[in-house]
């Protein structure tokens, strides 16, 4: 047997070791991706509810609140734009500005209900009124629901980004066109309506 | 209706050919190593310079270069199968992801993706399984529909976005029942350990085609005294190529005769699961209509080609190649009057599509009308059904039609509110968490909530709290159904969140100290199903092939059953003999009723292994339970579940052909 043909035939076995490895890793990172992208759809499902109890909220609180029309047309105003930014962001996980802009979209409509919340408190009858009560008992649920979604969501992103630096699927990653994943960071500027759902 | 699955036999079958299957595909291998011998014997040979020694003697076998060539195929080959494998470890929702699918939220606001996913559900219930996850295959227009993953537990549902638009309730539910035949039926571990090695042979073909491919692109600047070297290499390539794909094509004509079997099978039981020839039948033709039949484009499609509901590379395929049976073979089977005529099927579905099409929540029951689930539970009836226990065996893992319809009933009748909660993966963990709570007046209680509000927060205690007077009030044979839905719904958790809540889960059954056999074997089972789909626990493989390796453990279930399902005493001895004479006379001897203080840690191990038992064994097992629970020939809800709940963390899931008995008292 000649070297040669040694040579040639573990140069084989090394280019198919080097092939399988490669297919795994492709497919490896397919699959992260996919996963994160299901645990997006998790959240939009939570998002599109909350959006749709605020128009009910909102048209709840005018009827007493005659005098804090810039508090609720701040809701409704900080509502479309996290309802657009959501659009932006269903048809492309991926897309790190839009997961961004959602957050921070997100953030100020936790901010603006916050503050209805707040004004209402000075509306006794308001605060006594069933319906108000029981949007604000399904707000809270929802927004409980969103914290524990978002959370999977950015698990399932740091595991996507975590796969994706290790080596040796940080060289290939770039060129398969796997770009980094953007996490969805939410502030909750009151901590009383919503509770920590700490599940890590 | 005629049960046309024998369960165990089913799943015994399953493990012979799936054994008969690694042995061909171990012959191929064999066959594949001989000719790549060939292949770099010739090629060395018109390669060595005339007057230099040929370095082999053809009439006798080089062993050095066997060896070398033997070990480098077997270590390609090997090497693909199990990165194959490990990739497919996670089970179903990774094969779902690795193809595109897009996982069904509860809740969508999409009519046809919210059928899909009431179909599923009821059949999951029907069958008494934990819902699997629904995945769908947006960019897929033909009908088609999958069922991947290990075992029961790591299971998902694929379908193609052309199944859930085109086809009528009825013909979506053969579809399914079709896809739960093959979960039932053990035929997917079969399936992906079929994936692995079939993905080995292609990579040696894979190897070949490469080799070509890079050997056109460095071929310009080509100077004439490498040509030979060249000519060597791409011979080399060629040979890989061909000899890759001939391989391949006997590893797929072995796939495809395995597999065709298991869709007649299939095709059979989803008769037997919805009493409606017409519901599988009519989906098959209304593949055969469809201008894109039953394809599926994407990529990795073809390595679980015999894992579809109809063939992906399109309809009239026929042939040895061919991972399903002809259409027209399979409607005249489950329908003999069929013609092979489509366009007659075409008129009929365009007159039956001018009537409007309504989502029946609920079908119209003539037999059952007037059925009410009383509410409230525990209500202490004397008494039962008289019940030959092997009846239960028989049910095991072979729903009917009986069995959807209660399933349906059920759904109906769990108000919203709950159905919702039960659902959704959040508030799924508070009802889990529920199930968990010592009830009022407990010293204990206190401690579990705070230990909730600790580990999640005070949030997710006081939905626990607004949840418990509903889960606590469904009634009995609601639990393992609701139960079910829960354990479909947590599997939507992160892996980080979901060992967040195994820990709080563990903590809080350490410290329950009344607990109920029926709750022990819920708790049992919802770890070890999101353990199984996590992937926290290895893929389990049978250990135990005889009874004899188990003896302690059945003794010790059935004393514990006959305790606890009959009264102390004379009583429970006398079940328990009743039980332990189901048993094979030899080892009957070393039966002796364990009283004293009660061990569910004990229990907890004796399950665990009694779960590795061959399918024979855990038929022995059970009959030996089921005769216990029966022993007076009288078996209520409450014992009937309790068997359910045992079957299934033993992984033989029992229809709940008792708790559809509207006629039976509660408990």
């Amino acid at each position: 047997m000649t070297p040669l043909v040694i040579g040639i035939l573990v140069g084989l076995g090394l280019l198919a070791l080097l092939f399988i490895i490669g297919v795994s890793i492709y497919n490896g990172l397919v699959t992260l991706r996919n996963r994160y992208e299901n645990a997006w759809s998790q959240i939009d499902v939570q998002l599109k509810r909350r959006h749709d109890l605020i128009p009910n909220l909102v048209e709840t609180a005018k009827g007493y609140m005659k005098h804090e029309s810039e508090t609720l047309e701040r809701v409704i105003k900080a509502r479309n734009q996290a309802i657009t930014a959501q659009q932006a962001v269903s048809a492309n996980p991926s897309d790190v500005s839009a997961m961004k802009q959602l957050g921070s979209a997100e953030s100020q409509l936790n901010g603006a209900i916050s503050r209805l919340l707040m004004v209402a408190e000075s509306y006794p009858d308001l605060k006594a009124n069933q319906n108000m009560l029981s949007l604000q008992e399904e707000l809270t649920s929802t927004e409980n629901k969103v914290a524990f979604s978002r959370q999977g969501f950015n698990d399932s992103v740091t595991t996507y980004n975590t796969a994706r630096e290790k080596f040796p699927a940080v060289l290939l990653a770039g060129m398969l066109g796997f770009s980094n994943a953007q996490l969805l960071e939410i502030e909750n500027p009151e901590e009383r309506n919503a509770p920590k759902v700490s599940f890590s | 209706m005629r049960r046309t699955v024998d369960f165990f036999a089913s799943q015994e079958l399953a493990r012979r050919n799936s054994r008969k299957l690694v042995v061909l595909l171990g012959i191929t291998l064999v066959c594949l190593i001989a000719s790549i011998y060939v292949l770099v014997v010739a090629v060395i040979g018109f390669a060595s310079p005339k007057g230099t020694s040929v370095p082999f003697d053809f009439g006798w076998i080089n062993w050095p270069l066997l060896g070398l060539v033997g070990g480098l195929v077997s270590a390609v080959v090997s090497g693909g199968s199990l990165l194959k494998i490990a990739e497919l470890r996670a089970g179903g929702s990774k094969v779902a992801s690795l193809l595109g699918g897009r996982r069904l939220q509860p809740g969508s606001r999409d009519p046809a993706e919210q059928r899909v996913m009431n179909v599923v559900e009821e059949m999951a219930l029907a069958s008494g399984i934990p819902v699997p996850p629904v995945y769908v295959l947006d960019d897929e227009p033909g009908i088609n529909a999958f069922a991947a993953g290990h075992s029961i537990d790591d299971a998902v549902i694929g379908v193609n976005r052309g199944t859930i638009d085109q086809l009528s309730r009825d013909e979506l539910q053969g579809v399914i029942a079709h896809e739960y035949s093959h979960i039932l039926n053990g035929d997917m571990r079969m399936s992906l350990r079929m994936i692995g090695i079939l993905h080995g042979i292609q990579v040696i073909a894979l190897i070949g085609w490469a080799i070509i491919r890079s050997l056109r692109y460095s071929s310009s600047g080509n100077s004439k005294e490498k040509g030979g070297g060249i000519a060597l290499i791409l011979a080399i390539g060629a040979g890989l190529l061909v000899l890759g794909s001939v391989g391949l094509f006997f590893a797929r004509l072995i796939k495809a005769s395995v597999s065709r079997q298991r869709e007649y099978l299939a095709d059979a039981s989803a008769v037997q699961f919805t009493r409606n020839p017409a519901g599988i039948g009519d989906a098959l033709k209304t593949i055969g209509l469809s201008s894109a039949h039953s394809t599926v484009k994407a990529g990795q499609a073809e390595l679980i080609s015999h894992m579809w509901f109809a063939n992906m590379s399109g309809s009239g395929m026929a042939g040895l190649l061919s991972t399903h049976p002809p259409l027209v073979s399979r409607i005249q089977k489950v329908e003999p009057g069929f013609n092979g005529d489509f366009g007659e099927w075409q008129r009929e579905r365009s007159r039956r599509r001018e009537r409007p099409q309504e989502e029946p929540a609920k079908k119209p029951l003539s037999k059952k009308q007037g059925f009410g689930l009383p509410g409230g539970f525990g209500d202490n009836i004397a008494g039962g059904l008289p019940l030959d226990p092997s009846i239960l065996i028989a049910a095991i893992g072979s729903p009917t039609d009986d069995d959807v319809v209660f399933s349906q009933l059920l759904v109906g009748k769990v108000p919203d509110q709950l159905l919702e909660a039960v659902r959704d993966v959040y508030q799924g963990c508070c009802v889990a968490f529920c199930f968990l709570l010592e009830p009022a007046g407990s010293p204990v209680r206190q401690k579990q909530l705070d230990q909730i509000a600790a580990r999640h927060g005070v949030g997710t205690r006081d939905d626990t709290l607004a949840l418990e007077p509903l889960v606590k009030s469904a009634e009995i044979r609601w639990r393992l159904p609701l139960f079910e839905i829960v354990q479909g719904a947590l599997t939507a958790m992160s892996r980080e969140q979901y060992l967040s809540f195994r820990e709080t889960v563990l903590w809080l059954i350490e410290v329950d100290q009344q607990i109920t056999l029926f709750e022990f074997f819920l708790q049992n089972h919802l770890l070890t199903h999101l353990d199984r789909h996590f992937g926290l626990r290895p893929n389990e493989r049978v250990q135990f092939e005889r009874l004899e390796q188990l003896l302690p453990e059945t003794r010790l279930l059935l004393s514990m059953i006959a305790r606890y399902s009959k009264d102390e005493g004379a009583n429970a001895a006398a079940a328990f003999a009743a039980g332990v004479a189901e048993l094979p006379a030899e080892v009957r001897s070393q039966f002796v009723f364990e009283t004293g203080p009660s061990k569910l840690a004990a229990l907890n191990a004796a399950v665990k292994r009694l779960a590795l038992a061959a399918p024979a064994v855990r038929k022995q097992v059970l009959t030996a339970a089921a005769t216990t629970i029966a022993h007076d020939r009288q078996v209520n809800v409450a014992e009937a579940e309790l068997f359910r709940a045992l079957a299934e963390s033993l992984d033989c899931p029992v229809p709940p052909v008792i708790a559809s008995k509207p006629e039976l008292p509660v408990a």
